[in-house]
């Protein structure tokens, strides 16, 4: 489907007002002098963990696991970035190599 | 975050602006270095991670077509992003069960909702998972 420019300039707008509010929301809520219910500390407290696993498998979610290639690039690239992460240390070698390895298995290796 | 920005006067509504998954992946990940000031730390993070983005989708859109080489899995970048702020997170002490709690709820929430409409649903089992864990995870 092609969009006119009205179409686009609308989506982005929206998109643009929906990512700001719920952006500033939860600091409008509870502003610096107000205390936020214990609740609300607790999630602020444990969803960075549990937020990056949704990220990740969010990232994976439209890799076809029954049919070739079994989503073996990304299992082989994520465990390479495991091994050197923890490794190195080094988180723009982690990423870099990582992605490398990943282009070079799609491209070259598991072609179909 | 909430915590983490608390007073920083008028910086507050641009890093409240400039607060994307990236960004939010970050400053939640890494702790100030000693000697600089947390306000203009995570500033930086921000605006940095603000202009990349911009000049980023720029350089994108007038040179994406010229590229040289096959840019095929380039993407994959995204998701070993994550991976690693995955692993720097669950890192800290205790926080293993927690990345192990996203990864399961997303998992559940793809295979019933499918690649689609995962997000909400498995936000809604985030939360309830975490809620109905309070007493055992706050320990």
């Amino acid at each position: 489907m092609q969009l006119t420019p009205v179409q686009i300039i609308l989506t982005v707008l929206a998109v643009a007002l929906g990512a700001i509010a719920t952006r500033l929301t939860p600091f409008v809520l509870f502003p610096d002098g107000k205390r936020p219910p214990e609740v609300v500390t607790y999630l602020g407290n444990v969803l960075p963990p549990v937020m990056m696993g949704l990220l990740v498998v969010y990232c994976l979610k439209s890799v076809p696991i029954l049919s070739y290639p079994h989503g073996l690039p990304e299992l082989i690239s994520i465990a390479f970035i495991v091994v050197l992460h923890l490794w190195r240390k080094n988180v723009l070698l982690s990423i870099g190599c990582g992605t490398a390895l990943y282009m070079f298995l799609v491209q070259a290796v598991f072609v179909s | 975050m909430l915590e983490k920005y608390k007073g920083f006067g008028k910086v507050k509504a641009f890093l409240i602006y400039t607060l994307c998954d990236e960004t939010f992946s970050i400053v939640s990940s890494v702790t100030p270095p000693e000697g600089v000031e947390p306000k203009y730390f995570y500033l930086s993070i921000s605006l940095l991670d603000y202009l990349y983005w911009v000049f980023g989708t720029l350089l994108g859109g007038l040179l994406g077509g010229l590229m040289p080489f096959d840019m095929k899995g380039l993407d994959f970048a995204l998701t070993a992003l994550f991976v690693v702020l995955f692993l720097e997170q669950i890192k800290k002490k205790g926080n293993w069960i927690l990345g192990l709690i996203g990864i399961a709820c997303a998992l559940l929430s793809r295979v019933i909702f499918g690649a689609e409409n995962m997000v909400l649903p498995a936000l809604a089992i985030i939360l309830i998972t975490l809620l109905a864990g309070r007493k055992k995870l706050c320990s």
